[in-house]
Parts: structure tokens; sequence; C-alpha cells
């Protein structure tokens, strides 16, 4: 009777062990997803170089299957073998490294690379031994059109800040804003009579209302592709209203000084000009002017003193 | 009363002295006026960001303050001429000042229609006939060189002004950069201070160039008294009010039609002038004249670039015309002066009308920028040449007296056509694809004007000269006919 319970109790460890086995196992899979690789779409690149170095850039906005092409056409040297290898921004790929013979007077090499993600970009070379480099630089699609000089806005007032994309280039699927802060980036997110981001396709906005001095420096808009953002920075400036003040007061003074002065000169100099006159006809034509025209003269005169 | 005046011995046109300081003074104005309406479009780019608006909705501002400082002309014109040019400039720059001052402080975008438009433009209108007008009064012999001066500020001042508006507004942002302008539009007021009124002879005022109407007015050598009230703003207008002038003053019977008050009006009032054959003929080439000459400015940059010239290329061809505008000005004006062109001025102004329509009907032949590059010196230059001109022709037609309130029926009628025939040029380069019909349209229109002037001018003189062949000699004398009169040579 006691081999009875033994032999259950075998069983039932067995069965735990191979159910443990059965979870980690699918635990595992759940923690290392596969992507199968028919779903990316393949692109080649393929460059020729003919001197010692070339720079080729790829513009990549969503994950791919990249097949790098580099052809060299040999120097003087033309060895029968060389060994060449990649590197991503400058160090070494790991097995990538093999010797490729010279035909038809040049030396190619292939190889592919998983695109998905922004650490996958970057400035990928071929490497020819020593003698000769090329170079592929993969990046998402960049802003074109900055401003390079900073935008200017008062204390309270609202200012909106634009970021576009070239609309020949790949529509970014969303756009962030950030706010720099030394080295930092903070997110910047909606919020009433703050800020106000608007996204349309290949344009973006962002309005800041009720200005403060600390809404000053440098704000970055990135462009949000599958494979990576892209970003550009703007540079705003808040001053307060005394800055424009200054050249319009100083302007408003001088008009009114200039005008002041004019008026006054031309009042002096008019008056002048009637006594001038009054005295000279009054002299010659006391006897020869009848009362009536005499009057009408001095009339006329005080007249035109009232017009100016 | 003419005794007395001709004892005063200020009786010519200066032709110099303080009527340089008057241009001087004419240039300042035209620089704060037509330049800064040209310089508005610079903000342009600012309100639409800032106000979410479209290009469309932004070039209203434009349009409203150009067609308001002439839609206001004639406004100008009779302030000018009821107080005085002085006047007229001084209250003109505080309200343009104003406009300016209120749109730095816009909030919305149909604020700034009504203050940089409509208040600005009102301004700007009161400001600039007078300030043409009075130039008119003060040279004789020298009149088209001193208009040539005087209207090269519009030129002069666009070259000058947009860089520095630029830089106005990296500096402080359009609002600031508004503030800014409205301080340096006040100084009109300074340009207002210094226009001296001037007292001119009776035989200056300037007399109906068509014989028939001075008989069918009833006046000729009483043309004098109505001198009074009109452009001189000189003592004349303390005279005793004429005998017409003081029929329209009684108190207008009950029964007499409205009609025949407005014609009484016309026929022996300030404008007087606008029954005149001569000057109806002018008025209409006026009409054809602004529906043609704004069209190239707009659409000659779209119009490159679509022939495929680089944007750099386009922009220099813009500053070409702008430059060779100023040169045009200044030497067309100094060229009719000369004794051998001046009788033949108004042929010179059709003839550099008609120039220009030609020009305009071989642009769609130009393709490129070498072959552009002629086109822009010829055009820019008759067209500062016509505009220094108009003043000239007008004072020759209508005289010297009712200038100012001609010059305002003038610039009147150039409004309309300056707001309507933009889009219209935009509508037709959108129905046919191509620039082509905008240039054409430009072309006839400008054609048509000079044929119409010159038409007129022929039939007019015609008759003339029938008509004094049938009159006794002794009145052959006082007719103002074209060929000035000798002392002015």
């Amino acid at each position: 009777m006691s081999a009875s319970w033994k032999q259950p109790l075998f069983q039932i460890c067995l069965l735990c062990v191979c159910c443990r086995h059965i979870n980690t196992k699918t635990l595992g899979s759940t923690e290392v997803p596969q992507v199968p690789n028919t779903a990316l779409p393949t692109i080649v690149r393929s460059a020729v170089l003919k001197g010692e170095n070339h720079t080729e850039k790829i513009q990549l906005h969503e994950p791919v299957n990249l097949t790098l092409d580099c052809t060299w056409t040999g120097n003087k040297k033309k060895l029968p073998n060389i060994s060449v290898y990649w590197t991503k921004d400058g160090k070494e790929i790991q097995d990538t490294q093999r010797s490729v013979q010279l035909e038809n007077e040049q030396y190619t090499l292939k190889q592919d690379f998983r695109i998905v993600s922004e650490d996958n970009l970057g400035n990928y070379s071929c490497v020819f031994g020593t003698e000769a480099k090329i170079d592929f630089i993969l990046a998402v699609p960049q802003i074109g059109e900055t401003r390079d000089k900073p935008i200017v806005s008062y204390l309270g007032d609202s200012v909106v800040i634009y970021c576009k994309m070239e609309e020949t280039k790949p529509e970014p699927r969303t756009w962030i804003w950030y706010k720099a802060n030394g080295t930092d980036k903070i997110l910047i997110a909606v919020e009433p009579q703050r800020y106000e981001i608007h996204n349309e396709g290949w344009k973006t906005k962002l309005k800041i209302s009720n200005l403060t001095d600390e809404d000053s420096g440098s704000y970055c808009c990135g462009a949000v592709y599958r494979i990576g953002t892209s970003m550009s920075h703007v540079e705003l400036k808040i001053i307060s209203f005394i800055e424009p003040l200054k050249p319009f007061l100083t302007i408003l003074a001088e008009v009114i000084v200039l005008v002041t002065a004019i008026l006054l000169y031309e009042k002096i100099h008019s008056r002048k000009k009637n006594t001038e006159e009054e005295n000279v006809p009054n002299a010659h034509q006391k006897n020869e002017l009848p009362q009536g025209e005499a009057k009408e003269l001095e009339g006329n005169n005080s007249m035109r003193q009232r017009k100016v | 009363m003419a005794a007395g005046k001709q004892r005063d011995g200020r009786g010519a046109p200066p032709d110099g002295g303080w009527g340089w300081v008057i241009v001087g003074c004419c240039f300042m104005v035209t620089v704060c006026t037509r330049a800064v309406t040209r310089c508005v479009s610079i903000f342009f780019v600012e309100f639409q960001t800032h106000f979410g608006a479209d290009y469309a909705a932004t070039a209203w501002i434009h349009s409203l303050l150009d067609c308001s400082t002439m839609l206001c002309a004639p406004v100008g014109s009779l302030v000018g001429s009821r107080w005085s040019c002085r006047a007229a400039v001084l209250v003109g720059g505080l309200l343009a000042s104003c406009g300016l001052l209120l749109s730095s402080f816009a909030t919305s975008l149909e604020m700034l229609y009504f203050s940089a438009g409509i208040l600005t433009g009102l301004g700007f209108a009161l400001c600039y006939t007078p300030a043409i007008a009075l130039v008119g009064c003060y040279f004789q012999r020298r009149k088209a060189l001193a208009y040539g001066v005087a209207m090269s500020g519009s030129g002069i001042g666009t070259f000058v002004l947009a860089p520095v508006v630029q830089m106005l507004i990296e500096l402080y942002s359009w609002r600031g950069a508004l503030l800014v302008l409205s301080a340096f539009v006040a100084n009109l007021c300074v340009c207002g201070a210094l226009l001296r009124p001037i007292a001119l002879q009776e035989q200056q005022c300037g007399r109906c160039s068509c014989q028939s109407h001075v008989h069918s007015a009833g006046q000729s050598e009483s043309d004098s008294p109505v001198c009074s009230g009109a452009g001189d703003h000189s003592q004349q207008d303390m005279e005793k009010p004429p005998k017409d002038s003081v029929d329209l003053l009684a108190p207008p019977e009950s029964s007499a039609p409205k009609l025949r008050r407005m014609w009484r009006l016309l026929s022996c009032g300030e404008y007087r002038f606008l029954l005149l054959p001569d000057f109806l003929g002018l008025a209409v080439s006026f009409l054809f004249l602004a529906s043609g000459c704004s069209l190239p400015f707009v659409y000659l940059v779209p119009y490159a670039l679509s022939a495929g010239i680089s944007h750099q290329h386009a922009a220099f061809l813009m500053s070409i015309l702008g430059v060779i505008d100023i040169v045009g000005n200044i030497t067309f004006g100094w060229l009719t002066d000369r004794r051998c062109l001046k009788p033949y001025r108004l042929a010179c102004y059709v003839f550099s009308v008609g120039m220009e329509g030609l020009c305009c009907l071989f642009t769609p032949l130009l393709r490129s920028f070498p072959l552009l590059v002629p086109f822009a010196v010829l055009y820019g230059y008759f067209d500062g040449a016509y505009v220094a001109l108009i003043p000239v022709v007008t004072s020759d037609v209508v005289g010297s007296t009712y200038l100012s309130s001609a010059l305002g029926v003038v610039y009147f009628l150039h409004a309309i056509p300056y707001l309507v025939s933009p889009p219209i040029g935009g509508w037709l380069v959108d129905v046919t694809g191509s620039y082509t019909a905008t240039f054409f349209l430009s072309g006839a229109a400008l054609l048509a004007s000079a044929v119409i002037l010159s038409a007129v001018t022929g039939i007019c003189r015609r008759r003339h000269q029938s008509d004094s062949v049938l009159l006794p000699s002794s009145e052959n004398r006082h007719q103002g006919t074209r060929a000035p009169p000798p002392q002015s040579v």
C-alpha cells in the first residue's frame, strides 16, 4: 500500500515540473516578441566609391529592412583580397568582418540591417581595410525651414509659434512640443488659457497666452514618425512694452518740438510782414485811399493772421 | 483790390526759394504716405501668424488703406481749399499717426481694417492732395522738375523704409514696429507746419482752356472772383465774395429744383472745371490708366516665378523697377521742363503712358530673366515719368486755381480701379491659367488711356482753333492755351 501514494506523488511532481516548464516557455515567448520579418518593407540603397570617402544620406520615416550595397573601384594597389567590416557611429558592428575578392575591377559588399527604432538610426559605414570608407547617414526627415531670428513678444500678450515640415517629405504622425530648460526638455501639455497646440498634417502651431518673463527661452517642436522624432528649435524673447516706447517717445518729442518751433517762427514772420505792409501802404496812401479801402486792407491783415 | 495786390509784389510763383522747402515737404509727405502704404504689406506674414488668417484676409488691409487714401482725396483737397494746406496736413498727420497707434494695440483683424485701413487712409488723404497742390502753386517754370522730385518720395521711401520696417519687426515684433511707425508718420505734422500759404496773381489763376466753356459761363475777365475759395489758400480767400457765390449763399428758393442748384454749383463754384471737355477726357483716361497700371506691379513676381525665374532674380526685378521709377520721376520731370519740350508736355505724358502699355503687351513673350530686365527698366522708367507728370498735366488743363480740387477728383478716380483691378487680374490668371490675359488687359487699358487722351485733346484743340478764327483778336490774347503764357517761359 505504501508504493501506491508514491506513484501519484511522483506523477504530480512530474506534472508540476512540466507545467512550470511550459509556463516559463510561454512567459519567455511574451517577453521577447518576434516581429515577423515579412511585415517590414525592404529598401536597397547602394553607393559607388571612386575616391577615398563618400557620404550618402538616407531619409527614413518607418521601420524597414535596409540593404546597403557598397561598391569600391579600388585604388592603385589593386589587392586581390581586402577585409571589410561595417561600423555604426564609429564602433565596429560585431560579426560583419569578411574578406572580399576583386571582381571586374571592383569590390562589392552587401549587408542587411533591420531599422525599427530610433537607436537603429545613425551613421553606418562600410570600411574597406584601411583605405576607403562609404558613409550612410540614416535619419528621420529634417525640418527644413527654421527661423533663425528669435520671435519677440510682450508681457501679458499671446504668441503663436509655427513649425512646418516640407510637404515633399512624408507627413508626420503627430507633433510634440518641448520647452528647453538648460539641457533638459520639458514636454508642453495643453492647458486652457495658457498653452494651445494645433496639429494639421505638415504644420503645427503652439499658442502661448498670458506671457511672463519665464516663458522666454528655446522651444523645440518635434515631428513624430514611427521610427523617430525630428526636432527643430525656435527662440522666444519676451520684452516689456517700454522697449519700443523709447524710440516712439523720442521721435514724438522731436516732432512736437519742431512743429511748435516752426509754427511760432511762422507766426512771428507773418506778423512782421503784416506790420511792414501796414506801414508801407499807410505811409504812401494815407491821402490816396478812401476810408473804406484802408479799413478793408486792415481787415484783411487781421483775418490773415487769424488764418495762420 | 487788384491794384493793392500787385503792390504787394507777391504776384508770380517764386519758382525757388521757399518753393524748394515745399518740395522737400511734399517729398516727405509722399514718403510717409505712399511708401508707408507699400510697407504695410511687410506686416502681412506677422498678421497671418498672429491672427490665424489667410493671405486674402490680410491683403484687405492694404487695399483698404490704398482705397481710402484715394477715395478721400477730394475731402483732402476741400479741406485744403477751405482752410489751408497747413491745417489739412497737420490734421491728416495726426489722424494717420493715431490710426497706426491704434493698430499697434489691435486685438483682431477687423480692428486692423478700421484703424490701419480706414483711419490711417483718411489721414493720408488729408495730407497727400493739399501738399501736391501747393507745389503747383509755388512753381511755374520748373513745375515738372519740382513734381518729379516731390513724387520720387514714394520710390526712395519704399527703398529705405522696407529694410527699416523689417528690422523694426525683428526687434520689437509687429506691435512695436507699428508703434514706431506711427511716430515716424507723425512727421507729417512737421511737413504740414512748413507749408506756408502763398498768394498768387489773378492772371496766373489759370483759365479754362476750352474757349467755348468760357463763353457759356458768361465770364471772361471776371473769372478772377471765382478764384476765391479755390486752391490758392491766400488772401484771395478773404476778398469780398463774388456775385455768383453770393447767389449760392443766398437762401435757396423753395421752388428751385436740386438739379439746377447742383448745376450752378458746378458751373460757378470750385468744381466748374469738371465741365471742361478737356478735363472730362483727362478723367476718363485716368480711369483706364489706374485700371492698367497697378497690375504689372502685383503680378510681375508671380509671372517671373511661373516662367522659371528664381526667387532672388524675381525680387531683383522688383528692385530694378523701384529704382528706375525714381530715376524716371526726376529725369522726366527735368526733361519736360526744357523749353523745347514744355509746349508738348501733354504729348510727352501720352507717349510715356503709351510706351508702358506697349511694354505690358510684349511681356508674355519674355520668359527669361535677361529678357525681363529691359522690360523692368522700361516699365519702371515710364511709370516714374507719368506719375511725375499727372499733377503737371492736370494743372496745365485746369490751371493753378483749381489744381487742388482737380487733384482731389483725379486721385478719387484712381481709387476704385486700384481696388478692383488686382482681383480681376487674379481671376483672369485663375480662369486662363496663365498671366498673358492679365498683362494684355493692363497693356490694353494703358493704351486706351493714351488714345482717349490724345483724341480728346486733338478734338478740343481743333475746336479751339476754329473758334479762335471767329473771335476778335483782342480776346485771343487772354485765352489760356496749351502753350504757356509768355512770362512763364
